[in-house]
Parts: structure tokens; C-alpha cells; sequence
């Protein structure tokens, strides 16, 4: 009789484990799929090629051409990228700070800017950048963008190169979106 | 005889509990190909956080980026491709590839974009 306990104990774990299971799904789970490791690997890249094109003294054109190459890499991986990006580059011996707005959203789109109150909209083509100039700012200044429905706020400094990038990836009904600031 | 019986008996427990082990271990929880593919992500991820991938990138060395990667059942080769296309580097002339896993980089000091490719297949 007492060895049955050993049968009965057997069953028992092996039901437990059994029970312990998500109905309906695979006993291994991926903790993250291609398109995260994509976005992953952009959001350290992004700010990267912002640096590289600021010390080749052309930052813009550096993250146009970032932006267009990663678009054109990832349909490869049937993938849609869409990225919205910003930056900001103070001048501390004329207080000017240029703002540079890129559009990868797939439309054209109207960009409302307002620095500490001065407002301006700005007409960016789908993968194109515009800059806009604004003088006479602050060391330390706030910065609002509505691109499309959305509306994003920085309080940047002025003597520091400052970027915000929205990168997302849409592959079927996926979507997987990050936030880059640097 | 009762001893015999319990003897069975054990026997028998001892049976359900190996097969379901052996169940897990051979079906259930193979490895999905997908797996291999993020670790390769990781490596990747970790040689660039070490500031070691660009520069066997810039230098065009793909056998030397191959031989910091340690991928333990799988063979491996990398590819380097710039903003044109142009691939340097092995693509593995196997039948079986069923990996391949892409990072890209902006460039070391200077802005210079590559894609790096990694193939994987088991040994």
C-alpha cells in the first residue's frame, strides 16, 4: 500500500505542473521578438548618428539620411517605420537655438513649435527636415511640438544639443513604439 | 509478496516521473529558432556596447568580429553591408541556414551606416 503513494505522488506532480500551464499556449515563450531588438538597437543608434553628424558639422542631413536608410532597411524586414524626430542646438554667444524637425510618419505634416511662447508652424514633407531659428533664448527654455495627434514637451537646456526621436515599427496588426531622449 | 507488489509499485512512479521528464526534454522545450536569433541580438548588442563592433566593421574584418562570437551548437559567419548594398563577408553555402540576424550601426567615428548580418546554423 505504501509504495502507491510513490504512483499517487508521480501523477500528482506531473498534474500539477500540467495545470500550472496557460491553456492553449506553447511551454516556451519568446521574451522578445525581432521587432524589439530592431527598436532597441535603433534608440542607441539614433542619438549616435546625431553625434556623428554633429561632428562632421552636419547633423541634419546625418539624421535624414539615418532615417531614410533604416525606413528602406526595415520594409526589407516587412517591416513600417515611422519616426518623428527633434533636436535642438543652442549657440551660448547669440542665445539663438535652431530646431530641426524630421518627418518620417509616412504624410506631410504641419508642425506646431512654440518655444517659451514664441509659436510657429513648420511644413515638413514626409521624409524630409525643416530647422526654424529662434532667438534670444534662455539657458534653460521649454519646448512644445505637436506633430499629427500627438504633443510632446522638453524643458531643455540651451548649451546642450538636445534630441527626441519617436520610432515606431509596424509589421501585420504589431506595433512596437519607443521614445528617445538624449 | 507484498514487498514484490511494493516494488512494482515504485517501479511504476518511477517510470511516470522519467517519461515525463524525458517528454519536456525532447518535444516540449526545444529551443524555437527564434531564441537563437535574440541571443544572437545579444552578442551583437554587447560587442557594440563594448565599442569592439564598429571597429571590426570599419576595418571591413569579418573574420575577426566571426571569432568574438561564441555561439555554443551553431555554426556562424557575419556580413558587413554599407548604405549601397555592397555585402562584404561570408554568407554561409548551406543548405540549412535558418538564421539570420541584423543590427545596425551608424558608424564608429565617423557617420558611416553598415548592416551586419549574422548567420547561424547548427552544427
Amino acid at each position: 500500500m505504501k509504495a502507491q503513494f510513490f504512483i499517487l505522488g508521480a501523477v500528482l506532480l506531473c498534474s500539477l505542473f500540467f495545470i500550472g500551464l496557460p491553456p492553449g499556449k506553447p511551454l516556451t515563450q519568446l521574451p522578445l521578438q525581432d521587432m524589439d531588438y530592431i527598436l532597441q538597437n535603433l534608440e542607441n543608434e539614433f542619438p549616435h548618428a546625431l553625434n556623428l553628424g554633429l561632428e562632421d558639422g552636419n547633423p541634419r542631413q546625418t539624421m535624414e539620411d539615418f532615417s531614410s536608410w533604416v525606413r528602406g532597411l526595415t520594409s526589407n524586414f516587412l517591416m513600417n517605420f515611422s519616426s518623428f524626430w527633434v533636436f535642438a542646438e543652442g549657440d551660448p554667444a547669440t542665445g539663438n537655438v535652431v530646431v530641426s524637425l524630421g518627418n518620417y510618419m509616412g504624410t506631410d505634416m504641419t508642425v506646431n513649435v512654440n518655444l517659451d511662447g514664441d509659436q510657429r508652424n513648420v511644413f515638413v514633407q514626409d521624409g524630409d527636415s525643416q530647422s526654424t531659428t529662434f532667438s534670444s533664448v534662455g539657458s534653460g527654455y521649454g519646448l512644445s511640438v505637436q506633430f499629427g495627434s500627438e504633443a510632446r514637451s522638453f524643458t531643455w537646456q540651451r548649451d546642450k544639443v538636445n534630441l527626441f526621436v519617436m520610432i515606431e515599427l509596424e509589421r501585420g496588426e504589431n506595433i512596437a513604439r519607443r521614445n528617445v531622449l538624449a | 509478496m507484498r514487498g514484490f507488489w511494493y516494488m512494482i509499485e515504485a517501479i511504476l512512479a518511477g517510470i511516470i516521473m522519467i517519461s515525463f521528464v524525458l517528454a519536456l526534454a525532447s518535444g516540449y522545450v526545444r529551443i524555437p529558432g527564434e531564441y537563437v536569433s535574440l541571443k544572437g541580438y545579444e552578442i551583437l548588442h554587447e560587442l557594440d556596447q563594448q565599442w569592439i563592433l564598429g571597429g571590426y566593421v570599419i576595418d571591413g574584418n569579418y573574420s575577426g568580429l566571426n571569432s568574438q562570437i561564441k555561439l555554443f551548437e551553431y555554426n556562424h559567419s557575419v556580413q558587413f553591408c554599407d548604405q549601397a548594398g555592397n555585402c562584404s563577408g561570408n554568407m554561409p553555402d548551406a543548405a540549412d541556414i535558418w538564421i539570420g540576424n541584423y543590427y545596425i550601426i551608424a558608424g564608429e567615428d565617423q557617420y558611416q551606416p553598415y548592416l551586419i548580418k549574422l548567420y547561424m546554423w547548427r552544427l
